[in-house]
């Protein structure tokens, strides 16, 4: 009986905390790719698949305030290098959700570009009736399809005020903490969240790289990779996300 | 016109629904303690689909408005993270629609009045309640939600929501795994129902339960989707047939269940189709390809290297073969993939018609003659070939793999051989030989390595020890008669008539360890060392033929026994420093080696002592990701071999004859090597060059004395001044306005070679400049193009005498085409051609085009049934030849090779859950 009096003002506490929304703060992401199913099906992905681990870790961070968000890499879980995998390191996914547009520093087969245009509108389709806890967040269920026919599965949370989420995903009425893409063998699962001692001044758009609208570029890489087969698609969503 | 009026007002009342957008506002309220809502989401949603229109936060006061919708039937959804969701149908009627003041309810009211049923369990073990997939019928290719749908105490709801006893179904795990982090919808709808053997539906704790073992009674309903072991398989039956007497019949078969994997293959074959091609290896050979390696470098590049097996593709100068070959291969994984055992059994016979030509022209400072040979013969070889490897991840920590290979090679040789040496219309010497051999082989090589992590990162321990034994047993019969003649006239005939008989045994085991230790950031140390120790005993007896006609009566100057002791310790070190844009790294390996030769004849014994280093340096800078500068230095010591200080002497051809050099030293080799490259996907641009150059101090090199009856003895002498320089790049991109790739290649060779001839220093110097263009065009599925021709000039030039000098031009190049056209056709070409400037010192020009063609017709479902017809060679021209310009003579070589054929092939593929890996 003692313990359960002890046990009250906890409770008290908690939901008095509780009711706060975080406005800003940072948001660990970890991205895990399933690389034997990444590499295909042919023969010289039937020598590799024994000599690279099924799956890759790395750690993004999420910075954001009230309206803008940065989203970068911070570190590999790796113990080696994966062949096949795009050096993502360097990019930075800079969104503004207030006038929804977006400026991304990415590499794009191995040159810097600062891309920008209008964030791309996502049509969601709500399950509200699944939930799911993510870094002790209740979060909802979302369906969106990206690039005409890709199917992602999110996960947002209200209690996070942002309309983000990792790179260009976003629309939702929260952060998306949780987002699965099949067709690239791909999860972003939030991991952690920071709330105090946060460096906000790196929520600022990148400037390393040679400008472009990344629609035009887009157009390009669609040009360039339409003889690569199912390469040239994961190509591409993985440059554009 | 009254009706027109009339209808005007209601069409602008239409249009103002229509084309005006709907605005929703109200404000929220706290059921309990009427407090107000801030912050709550107010989301709305497409009646018709759930799609998500517009959402927006209540203000502090729990007012809330969402304008600019269109449509006009919605759904209101407001949640809080406290406060149970809200949901409400809205029609629009007017512009605004007001719903007032929402009273949300607290979630611990709701808990409450949850009320947990119980479901009708089929199969309950422990805690775990098991569906059998199989007992619940659903129709071909349904889903795993539709199975779950089936199962009683299983519900599933229209947005795929899982309920399971009552309770929500928080993940789904696929074989005791995540799938796609652990959201329930992606499993059961990316899974098929027919692949599901077991549902298995419990309580797992949370993840930080299972990991600190305290129970925080936190548990999540749970189904596990346990998997069928995938059965099926694949092969191909193929027969070919053709003129002139050409066959080539194959059949392969690769069945799996699960990990565990069957393929048998049989080839007979007169096409040259010795083995399996690389990507039939890849299905029906076990994955392991003879000569080829491929892996994983520090900087996450992947490398295959070929260095051509011995059973790899008829190179065109070994003859006309005929071959049967067989393997059978097995492989599986226990243990949740830890231990993985792999087996193999290849079997293979050739046999193998030969016919080779030579025209050689030598040339002294006081003489020339004509050398003319000929050599017709025949080869059969048996080749068994059994492998065992066995591979365990103890722990995160330990490593262990153990391969072992046993090979049993016999083979039966036979030749006739002619040559005559003709100088002013004279002959110096001719020379008629016929030889058997049957040479057995047998080799067992077994290698254990142990790989230890440490829990610091980077520190590693291995250890590898091989051990090897090696047979070979020789019976051969040497017939010949060799003819000297001295001014026109004969001088001397030798006779032959031999027997040898040769036994050599060989043993070595040999371990090394290597140890990484982490520095600092970056920069790693590895220290190895080596002890390597092998025993060989080399006996070889000749037996001439007595006078009773029996090999009996043993040649003592042709008859010795050796044995050779070898001990050799590799110490080593190396330091790698890998940065994000510089990647350095150098070391040295030293050998301390120690030959003992026994020569048990003459009961004497020679010791040689060496020391050798191998120095190296690599350097690598990484401008960007596609830009690139290597750098890299090696130095090597090679001693002499026991062959080069004291061979055992044979008397096979006795119009060469090699002998030793005792004081002969090592030999110290420098390599430098540069290379630059970039590519720009998105100007389809990329450039390669690369640079090397080489150096030999002490260089082994070839010391000939040619006597009058043009008899050669040679040795390997030391010599200064070898040198080997060459250059290339390669430029390719698209041409503007068409979808061909376009790569231009200028290169260069030059090479410094040393000879002795009678005791005269001879300098040859060649070198050669040729350019390369590169053309190919390739749309998925369609067609793919290709030809590549190069010029390139040539010359070859010799201090001792200029005669055999050379300049000529020659032009090479191979095309193909691959083209897919309607009806499931598929036709293919390509083409070689060589042209070489013509010289008047030979006979023929030698120019040749080699063509082939082929058409496919595939048909049936799934593409069962293959038709091919093919042509081989369609101009008759494919000749096997070389042309080479050494220091005092030049010299050109005709082989027997395949010509023109035809061939019609039937293929029929078959396959049950599986097909074969092909292209990329």
């Amino acid at each position: 009986m003692k313990k359960i009096f002890s046990l009250i003002p906890v409770l008290f506490f908690v939901i008095a905390n509780a009711q706060q929304f975080v406005s800003n703060g940072s948001i660990e992401f970890e991205v895990r790719t399933n690389n034997h199913k990444a590499m295909g099906e042919g023969v010289w992905a039937e020598m590799f698949r024994d000599k690279i681990p099924q799956f890759s870790t790395n750690y993004y961070d999420f910075v954001f305030n009230e309206d803008k968000a940065v989203y970068k890499f911070n570190r590999s879980g790796d113990k080696a290098k994966v062949p096949f995998m795009s050096d993502n390191s360097e990019n930075v996914w800079y969104s503004d959700y207030s006038s929804s547009t977006f400026i991304d520093q990415k590499n794009v087969f191995g040159d810097m570009y600062i891309l920008s245009d209008s964030l791309m509108n996502i049509n969601w389709k709500l399950s509200p009736n699944e939930t799911r806890e993510i870094a002790g967040f209740n979060c909802r269920k979302a369906t969106g399809i990206i690039f005409d026919s890709v199917y992602v599965f999110a996960f947002y949370t209200d209690e996070i005020t942002i309309s983000g989420g990792p790179m260009g995903i976003h629309g939702l009425p929260g952060m998306i903490l949780g987002i699965t893409i099949p067709r690239m063998y791909t999860s972003w699962i939030a991991t952690k969240l920071q709330v105090v001692d946060v460096d906000t001044k790196v929520i600022a758009a990148p400037s390393k790289g040679k400008k472009k609208k990344a629609t035009e570029l887009l157009d390009n890489v669609k040009k360039v990779t339409a003889d690569w087969g199912s390469w040239g698609q994961q190509a591409i969503w993985g440059l554009f996300l | 016109m009254k009706k027109l009026l009339v209808l005007i007002p209601i069409f602008l009342a239409f249009e103002f629904l229509h084309s005006q957008t709907i605005t929703i506002k109200g404000t929220l309220s706290d059921s309990v303690e009427n407090k107000k809502l801030t912050n709550s989401v107010i989301s709305v949603l497409r009646k018709s689909d759930s799609v998500l229109l517009k959402f927006a936060r209540a203000d502090n006061n729990g007012n809330f408005t969402v304008s600019g919708l269109k449509g006009d039937s919605f759904i209101l959804m407001i949640t809080h993270p406290y406060f149970g969701d809200y949901f409400d149908n809205l029609v629009a009627k007017q512009s605004t629609i007001d719903v007032g003041k929402i009273f949300m309810t607290p979630k611990s009211k709701l808990l409450a009045e949850v009320i947990v049923r119980s479901g009708s369990p089929i199969r309950i073990k422990g805690d775990t309640t098991i569906y059998t997939a199989d007992s619940f019928k659903v129709r071909p290719g349904a889903n795993v939600e539709e199975l779950l749908r089936r199962l009683p105490g299983i519900q599933v709801d229209r947005d795929g929501k899982i309920t399971a006893m009552g309770e929500r179904v928080k993940k789904v795990l696929v074989d005791g795994e995540e799938f796609f982090g652990s959201d329930p919808g992606i499993a059961t709808k990316n899974l098929r129902a027919d692949q599901v053997q077991e549902v298995q539906v419990f309580d797992k704790k949370s993840d930080q339960a299972e990991f600190t073992g305290i129970d925080d009674g936190v548990k999540d309903k749970t189904i596990n989707l346990k998997m069928k072991k995938m059965k099926g398989y694949f092969g191909k039956v193929e027969a070919g047939g053709g003129l002139p007497d050409k066959y080539n019949n194959d059949a392969m078969v690769n069945s799996f269940a699960g990990k565990r994997k069957v393929a048998a293959y049989g080839i007979m074959s007169n096409t040259g189709q010795t083995n399996l091609d690389w990507q039939d290896a890849q299905n029906y050979g076990g994955g392991e390809i003879d000569g080829m390696t491929s892996g994983i470098t520090d900087d996450g590049g992947m490398y295959i290297s070929y260095s051509g097996g011995e059973d790899s593709y008829w190179g065109g100068r070994n003859g006309i073969p005929q071959n049967w070959n067989a393997g059978l291969h097995y492989s599986n994984k226990y243990h949740n993939d830890k231990l993985s055992f792999n087996s193999g059994y290849k079997y293979s016979k050739v046999n193998s018609d030969i016919g080779v030509t030579t025209h050689s022209e030598n040339f002294l400072p006081d003489t020339s003659w004509t050398n003319l040979s000929q050599n017709n013969g025949f080869t059969s070889t048996n080749k068994h070939a059994f492998n065992v490897t066995m591979e365990s991840n103890i722990d995160s920590m330990n490593s262990l793999k153990w391969v072992t290979k046993v090979n049993n090679n016999n083979s039966n040789n036979s030749s006739h051989f002619y040559s005559e040496a003709v100088s002013d219309s004279q002959f110096i010497n001719n020379s008629l030989r016929k030889t058997s051999n049957n040479i057995d082989k047998n080799n067992i090589t077994t290698t254990l390595l142990w790989k230890h992590k440490f829990k610091k990162t980077f520190r590693t321990l291995s250890i590898n020890t091989e051990a090897s034994w090696t047979e070979v047993k020789n019976n051969g019969l040497l017939q010949a008669l060799n003819s000297y003649y001295y001014g026109g006239v004969l001088n001397k005939i030798d006779t032959i008539d031999q027997q040898n008989i040769q036994n050599n045994h060989g043993t070595g085991v040999n371990t090394r360890i290597a140890y990484t230790e982490p520095i600092i950031k970056d920069v790693t140390l590895q220290l190895s060392y080596s002890l390597g120790y092998n025993h060989n005993s080399n006996d070889r007896i000749t037996y001439e033929k007595s006078t009773a006609g029996k090999y009996e009566e043993t040649v003592d100057s042709l008859s010795n026994s050796f044995v050779f002791d070898k001990l050799i310790q590799t110490p080593g070190a190396t330091i790698n420093i890998n940065k994000k844009k510089n990647i350095f790294s150098f070391g040295i390996n030293a050998s301390f080696s120690n030959y003992s030769q026994l020569d048990k004849t003459k009961q004497t014994t020679t010791n040689y002592n060496y020391h050798n280093f191998y120095p190296y340096l690599n350097y690598m800078h990484k401008f960007k990701s596609n830009q690139n500068f290597r750098f890299n230095y090696t130095g090597m010591t090679t001693p002499p071999s026991l062959e080069q200080l004291q061979p055992v002497r044979v008397n096979t051809d006795p119009l060469n004859i090699y002998i030793g050099n005792q004081n002969l030293k090592e030999s110290f080799r420098h390599n430098l090597y540069l290379n630059y490259s970039f590519y720009n996907v998105l100007k389809e641009k990329n450039f390669w060059s690369n640079v090397s150059y080489n150096t030999t101090e002490n260089a082994f090199v070839q010391s000939s004395y040619i006597d009058s009856f043009g008899k050669r003895t040679y040795q390997t002498v030391n010599a200064n001044g070898v040198y080997g320089l060459s250059a290339y790049c390669d430029y390719g991109f698209k041409i503007k306005g068409t979808k061909f790739n376009l790569s231009l290649g200028p290169s260069m060779s030059m090479n410094r070679n040393i000879d002795f001839v009678n005791g005269e220093k001879n300098i040859t110097n060649r070198s050669e400049y040729g350019l390369t263009i590169r053309a190919n065009r390739y749309v998925q599925k369609k067609l793919d193009f290709y030809f590549g021709p190069s010029i390139s000039w040539n010359h070859s030039k010799a201090s001792v005498n200029s005669a055999a000098n050379a300049d000529y031009w020659e032009v090479e190049g191979w095309g193909n085409l691959n083209y897919t056209l309607p009806k499931n056709f598929q036709f293919s070409t390509d083409i070689s051609v060589q042209f070489r400037q013509k010289d008047e010192r030979f006979s023929q020009n030698m120019n040749y085009t080699t063509w082939n063609a082929s058409l496919i017709k595939r048909m049936l479902k799934e593409n069962k049934l293959e038709l091919k017809l093919e042509v081989h060679d369609i101009l008759d021209e494919n000749r096997g030849y070389q042309r080479n310009f050494a220091s005092y003579s030049f010299t050109e070589t005709y082989y027997k090779t395949l010509r023109r054929f035809w061939l019609f092939t039937v293929t029929w593929n078959i396959s049950k859950n599986g097909k074969p890996a092909s292209g990329f």
